[in-house]
C-alpha cells in the first residue's frame, strides 16, 4: 500500500490534535461528559446476575430444555438437611423449630414432613382405590391370593395377629383387606419416593439410619440468580446458627448454594486477580512508561469503560457477566494509549505529523479487534452478544480517547522508563532461518495436537465445586437417594393425554431399568381410561360365580380357624361398590400435594408430567432406541443438555473463529492490498491461537466458552502487534514500536493472564488461554516476523520491495 | 412392674372368645414389654424409640422403629396410663368417673377424637392400695370387647434390660 494513498483517508487526528491544542479544557469537558453520562446509563440500567444470559437463545430445542431443566422438582425448592449423633426426637424437634423461623419473602411452603399421610383414612380410601390402581401384573399374584391353601394361610396368620395387641387394633383393616391386596398397591407406590432412601417417621423426613431429618421449602428465587441467592443462604445461615445447637449439624442443598459459592469464589478471585494485575501493571509501566504521561494510558481503559455503558441503553435488561468481563476485556484497549505514548515526539510541532503516521496502524488495529467482536455478535448467547457490543463500543471510546484526548497528555519530559534507553529494534535477523524453522515447527506440533481437542459445552464444568460442596452432595446422595436424574415428560394439551403418555414410558421403563432406578407416578396416577379398564378387570376377576366360591373357601377356612361367617363381610361389600377413580384432586386433599405438583407440570397449554431416570449413558441408549418412538415424550438431562450445547457451540465456534480470521485478514489486507504483508501481519493471531488450542489438546482440556471466547480475542489482539510491526518494517519508521508491542502485551499479560490465579475454572480457562496466546504472540511480533519479512525480502526482487512500502 | 395377664377378647369376627396369657413388664418411663406365652409365642417390647416384635419362636425378632408403627405408639400410651394408674396422663384423655369403691373401680370415657370414634368405654379395676390396675376392660363402639386381667404383680422390683 502507498504511503500517501493509506495516509489520505485517514489523516484528520493530526489536523484535529493541532485544532484542539489550544482548547484542551473544552475537550476535556466532552470526554468527561461522555464518560459520565456512560456512567450513568449503565448505573441506571436493568442489570441482572442471570446465567441465562449465556444460554443460547436462538436455539428453539436448547431454550426449551434449558426451561425444561428449571422444572426439575428440586430445582426451585431449598433443603436443609439437618444431622447429629442425637436422639431421632431432638432432630426433629429442631427442624420444626428451623422451619418455623423460615418465613417469605425467602421461603414459602417450608415442611419437615408429609403431613398426616398413611392415616386411618388414607388406608381406607387406597382400599377403595385398589381397583382402578391394581397395575395389570399384580392381577396374577391377586389370583394365586385366592388359592384355598393361601386362604388358609392367611387366616390362620390373621388371628395369630389378633392375639397381639397391635394385631388387634388392625382387625377392621383385616376385615377389609383380608387378602393384604393394600401391600400390592404399596409395592406400587414406592416408584412415587422422590429420595429413596426417605422414610416417614412422626410425620417427618427421616433417612434409613434415623440420624438425618429434612425440611424441604420452596423459594420464589430464582436458583440462577447470584445476588437473590446470597441475600437467601446468608439469611438460611444466620437462622440456622439461631435455630441449631451443637452438636447438630445443618447443610443446605439447593441450586443457590452453588450459584452462591461461585458468585463468592469470583469476588475473591477478583481481588486477588484485580491487585495481582494492578502490581504487574505498576512495575511494567514503572519499567517503561514511568512517567504522569503513563498514569494517563492506565485511564484510558476506565473511561473506555464508562463511555461503554452507553450500550445498556440499548438493551432492556443487562447482564452482570457482560459488565464483569466487559471491563476484563477493555482492558487490552491500553494498548492504544501504548502506541501512541511511544510513538510521540516530545516536540510539540511534529506531534500532529506523528500522530497522522501513528493513526493507520492504531486504527487498523483497533478494526482487528472490534471485527472480532463483530463476529461475536452472531454468538447464539446473547450475553457473549452483549459482550460484544459492550466491547465493540468501549474499543471505538479508546481508540478516539487515545487518538484525541490523550495526546495533549503526552510531553518528551515524562518520558523516563528504565528502558527508556534501550532500543528495541525489529529488523530482520541473521538467524532468521534457525527462527522461522522453529516457528514451523511449533505451529506444526501445534496443528498435531489440536486434533485430539474437544469442546465441552457443559456450563456446570465451568462452576466452581467447593471441598465442602462437594461433601455435601456426596453424603446427601448416599443418605437419601436420587441425584444425577434424568428427566422424561410425558407430554399432553391435557392432563388425561398427559397421562396416557406417561403409562406407556412407565410400562417401557419397568421392563429395562431397575426399579428403584425410576421415579414416576403412573403407578399412583393413571390415566381415567386405564383406571376405567382396570376397574372393568377388576369386576371381571370378581364374578358373581368367584364371590361365591371365595365366599364358600372363606366360611370354611375362616370356620376352621376361628373366624365367625361374617367376619370378612366388609371386603365383600366394598367388592359391590362403585370404586371412584383417582385424580390429581383427590391425591392432594390426601396429602401427596407436593409430590403431585413437584411431578405434574403445567404451562403455556402443555401439560407435563415428570419422570426420573438416572442421567446415564444406558438411559439415553434407551432413548434412542425405544423411549423416542413414544409420541409426545421429551427428554431432558444436564448431560444431554450440555452435549447439545456443546454440539451447537461447537457448530458456532469453528465459524466464528473462521470468520474473525478472515475479518482480521481483509482489514490487514486492506491495509497493505498486499498479501504477503497482510499474512506477516497475521502471524501473531494465527500462532497465539494455534498455540493455545494445541496446548490444550495437548494437555487433554476440553475447550470451553472461555477458551473460545479468549482465542478470539487473542485473534484480535495479536493482529494488532502484527500490523504495528509490518507497519515498522514496511514503513521504515523511527516509532519505538517493538517496545510498544512488548508493552502491550505485557500489560495484556499481566491483566488477563492474572486471570491464571482465579480458583474459578471459568476465570482460570482466560487466564491460561491469555498466558499462553499473548505470550506466544509477542515473540511471534517481535522476532518471527521480522525473521520472515527479512526471509522473504532476500527471495523478492528489488523492485517489488521499493513498491511495497508503506 | 411387671405381672402375668390373661386376655380375653369377644369380636364379632371371631365365634368365640379368644383367650391368651402371657406377662407383662413396664420400667418408667419409656420400657415395655408385652408377650403372649399361649396359645402361641408373640409379643412386643419397645425401649424408647426402638421396638421390636415377633410372632412365634422360629423367627428372630423384627426390629423397628415405635414412630413407624402408629398403631403401636397409641396403645402404649395407653396402656402405660393405664397400668401405672397415671391419673394426669389420663384425665387428657378421658372422661374419668368412679363406678364402684371396692374394689376401685373406675369408668373412662375418651375424649380425643380418634379414640372416641372406636372405643366406648375403658373400665379400670385397681388394687386394694391403688398402686396399680388389677383389670382392664375395653368396649368398643361396634361391641367388641376385650378383658385383660393383671395377677402376680410386682411392683418397684428391678426388671432385666434384656427384657425390653
Amino acid at each position: 500500500m502507498n504511503d500517501s494513498n493509506a495516509m489520505s483517508f485517514i489523516k484528520p487526528f493530526g489536523t484535529l490534535y493541532n485544532l484542539l491544542s489550544p482548547r484542551r479544557k473544552i475537550l476535556y469537558s466532552i470526554t468527561l461528559l461522555f464518560v459520565m453520562l456512560g456512567a450513568l446509563a449503565m448505573a441506571f440500567s436493568d442489570i441482572h446476575e442471570d446465567i441465562q444470559f449465556m444460554i443460547p437463545d436462538r436455539d428453539a430445542v436448547v431454550g426449551e430444555e434449558f426451561s425444561l431443566l428449571q422444572d426439575s422438582p428440586f430445582a426451585k425448592k431449598v433443603v436443609i438437611n439437618l444431622r447429629g449423633d442425637v436422639e431421632l426426637g431432638q432432630l426433629m424437634a429442631v427442624a420444626d423449630a428451623l422451619a418455623i423461623s423460615m418465613k417469605p419473602p425467602y421461603f414459602t411452603s417450608v415442611t419437615t414432613g408429609p403431613g398426616n399421610l398413611f392415616g386411618a383414612e388414607f388406608f381406607s380410601w387406597m382400599l377403595s382405590s385398589i381397583p382402578g390402581l391394581l397395575a395389570d401384573d399384580n392381577f396374577e399374584k391377586l389370583s394365586a391370593k385366592v388359592t384355598s391353601e393361601q386362604i388358609r394361610e392367611r387366616m390362620k396368620a390373621i388371628y395369630q395377629q389378633l392375639i397381639t395387641p397391635e394385631g388387634w387394633m388392625k382387625k377392621e383393616l383385616f376385615r377389609n383387606d383380608f387378602l393384604n391386596l393394600s401391600s400390592l398397591l404399596f409395592e406400587q407406590l414406592r416408584f412415587a419416593n422422590l429420595l429413596s432412601g426417605m422414610r416417614i417417621e412422626n410425620q417427618h423426613f427421616v433417612s434409613q439410619d434415623r440420624k438425618n431429618v429434612l425440611i424441604i421449602a420452596e423459594t420464589p428465587i430464582n436458583g440462577t440468580d447470584s445476588r437473590g441467592s446470597a441475600e437467601l443462604i446468608s439469611q438460611l445461615d444466620g437462622l440456622i446458627q439461631t435455630a441449631v445447637p451443637q452438636p447438630i449439624e445443618a447443610f443446605v442443598m439447593a441450586p443457590h448454594r452453588y450459584t452462591n459459592a461461585n458468585a463468592t469464589a469470583i469476588k475473591k478471585d477478583v481481588f486477588v486477580v484485580m491487585c495481582s494485575s494492578f502490581i504487574g501493571i505498576v512495575i511494567i509501566i514503572a519499567l517503561f512508561l514511568f512517567s504522569w504521561a503513563g498514569l494517563f494510558v492506565l485511564l484510558v481503559p476506565v473511561l473506555a469503560l464508562s463511555i461503554a455503558g452507553f450500550v445498556c441503553l440499548f438493551y432492556d435488561h443487562f447482564s452482570a457477566i457482560t459488565i464483569g468481563f466487559g471491563s476484563v476485556l477493555l482492558g487490552v484497549t491500553i494498548d492504544y494509549a501504548v502506541h501512541i505514548y511511544f510513538a510521540l515526539p516530545g516536540d510539540e510541532s511534529k506531534k500532529a505529523a506523528v500522530l497522522d503516521e501513528v493513526t493507520i496502524p492504531v486504527v487498523f488495529g483497533a478494526l482487528t479487534t472490534v471485527a472480532c467482536f463483530v463476529v461475536l455478535l452472531f454468538s447464539p448467547l446473547p450475553g457473549l452478544r452483549q459482550v460484544s457490543s459492550f466491547s465493540i463500543v468501549g474499543i471505538c471510546a479508546a481508540l478516539l480517547i487515545s487518538l484525541i484526548t490523550f495526546p495533549h497528555f503526552i510531553g518528551i519530559s515524562s518520558r523516563r522508563g528504565v528502558f527508556q534507553k534501550q532500543a528495541l529494534g525489529a529488523h530482520p535477523h541473521k538467524s532468521g532461518k534457525v527462527i522461522v524453522f522453529f516457528w514451523v515447527c511449533l505451529i506444526l506440533v501445534c496443528v498435531w495436537k489440536a486434533q485430539g481437542v474437544t469442546f465441552d459445552g457443559d456450563m456446570r464444568s465451568l462452576n466452581l465445586m467447593t471441598p465442602d460442596l462437594k461433601a455435601d452432595e456426596a453424603y446427601f446422595q448416599k443418605t437419601w437417594g436420587g441425584g444425577g436424574t434424568a428427566m422424561l415428560f410425558a407430554e399432553g394439551i391435557d392432563l388425561d393425554q398427559a397421562l396416557e403418555v406417561n403409562e406407556r414410558l412407565f410400562g417401557q421403563l419397568t421392563s429395562r431399568l431397575p426399579a428403584d432406578q425410576i421415579v414416576s407416578i403412573a403407578p399412583l396416577l393413571p390415566s381415567a381410561s386405564k383406571q376405567h379398564k382396570r376397574q372393568t378387570r377388576w369386576q371381571d376377576f370378581w364374578s358373581v360365580e368367584k364371590i361365591s366360591q371365595l365366599k364358600a373357601l372363606m366360611e370354611q377356612e375362616g370356620a376352621d380357624a376361628g373366624f365367625s361367617k361374617d367376619a370378612f363381610s366388609p371386603f365383600f361389600d366394598g367388592l359391590g361398590r362403585q370404586p371412584p377413580i383417582v385424580t390429581a384432586d383427590i391425591l392432594r386433599s390426601k396429602g401427596l400435594g407436593d409430590m403431585i405438583d413437584g411431578m405434574i407440570i403445567q404451562k403455556n397449554g402443555v401439560v407435563r408430567i415428570l419422570t426420573l431416570v438416572p442421567d446415564n449413558a444406558e438411559v439415553s441408549d434407551l432413548y434412542q432406541s425405544d423411549l423416542k418412538k413414544i409420541q409426545g415424550l421429551r427428554f431432558v438431562s444436564q448431560t444431554r443438555f450440555g452435549d447439545h450445547l456443546s454440539h451447537i457451540m461447537g457448530k458456532d465456534i469453528f465459524w466464528m473463529i473462521l470468520g474473525a480470521v478472515i475479518l482480521n485478514f481483509a482489514l490487514v489486507y486492506l491495509l497493505y492490498k498486499n498479501v504477503i504483508n497482510s499474512l506477516l501481519a497475521m502471524v501473531p493471531g494465527v500462532t497465539g491461537m494455534f498455540v493455545v488450542i494445541g496446548f490444550m489438546g495437548w494437555r487433554g482440556v476440553p475447550l470451553n466458552i472461555f477458551h473460545i471466547l479468549s482465542a478470539i480475542l487473542i485473534v484480535g489482539l495479536a493482529v494488532d502487534y502484527g500490523i504495528f510491526i509490518v507497519c515498522k518494517l514496511t514503513g521504515g519508521y523511527t516509532h519505538e514500536t517493538e517496545k510498544a508491542v512488548l508493552v502491550s502485551g505485557l500489560t495484556t499479560m499481566a491483566g488477563f493472564g492474572a486471570l491464571i490465579l482465579a480458583r474459578h475454572p471459568a476465570m482460570h480457562s482466560i487466564g491460561i488461554a491469555v498466558m499462553l496466546g499473548i505470550g506466544a504472540a509477542i515473540p511471534a511480533s517481535l522476532v518471527v516476523i521480522p525473521a520472515l519479512f527479512g526471509w522473504i525480502q532476500k527471495y523478492r526482487p528489488s523492485s517489488y520491495n521499493e513498491n511495497d512500502r508503506l | 412392674m411387671s405381672s402375668a395377664f390373661e386376655q380375653e377378647r369377644r369380636t364379632a369376627m371371631l365365634k368365640d372368645a379368644m383367650i391368651s396369657k402371657g406377662r407383662f413388664f413396664f420400667a418408667k418411663p419409656d420400657k415395655i414389654c408385652w408377650e403372649t406365652l399361649e396359645p402361641i409365642s408373640a409379643g412386643f417390647s419397645v425401649k424408647a424409640q426402638d421396638a421390636k416384635r415377633w410372632q412365634g419362636t422360629s423367627e428372630p425378632p423384627e426390629k423397628f422403629a415405635l414412630s413407624e408403627a402408629p398403631f403401636l405408639q397409641v396403645l402404649i400410651q395407653q396402656i402405660i396410663a393405664w397400668t401405672s394408674a397415671d391419673f394426669s396422663s389420663l384425665k387428657e384423655r378421658y372422661d374419668l368417673k368412679v363406678t364402684s369403691e371396692d374394689p376401685v373401680t373406675m369408668g373412662l370415657v375418651p375424649l380425643l377424637a380418634g379414640e372416641r370414634d372406636y372405643v366406648n368405654q375403658v373400665t379400670l379395676i385397681f388394687s386394694p392400695d391403688l398402686a396399680y390396675v388389677t383389670s382392664v376392660k375395653i368396649q368398643e363402639k361396634n361391641g367388641d370387647e376385650i378383658v385383660i386381667r393383671f395377677s402376680n404383680a410386682v411392683i418397684n422390683e428391678p426388671i432385666a434390660d434384656e427384657r425390653f
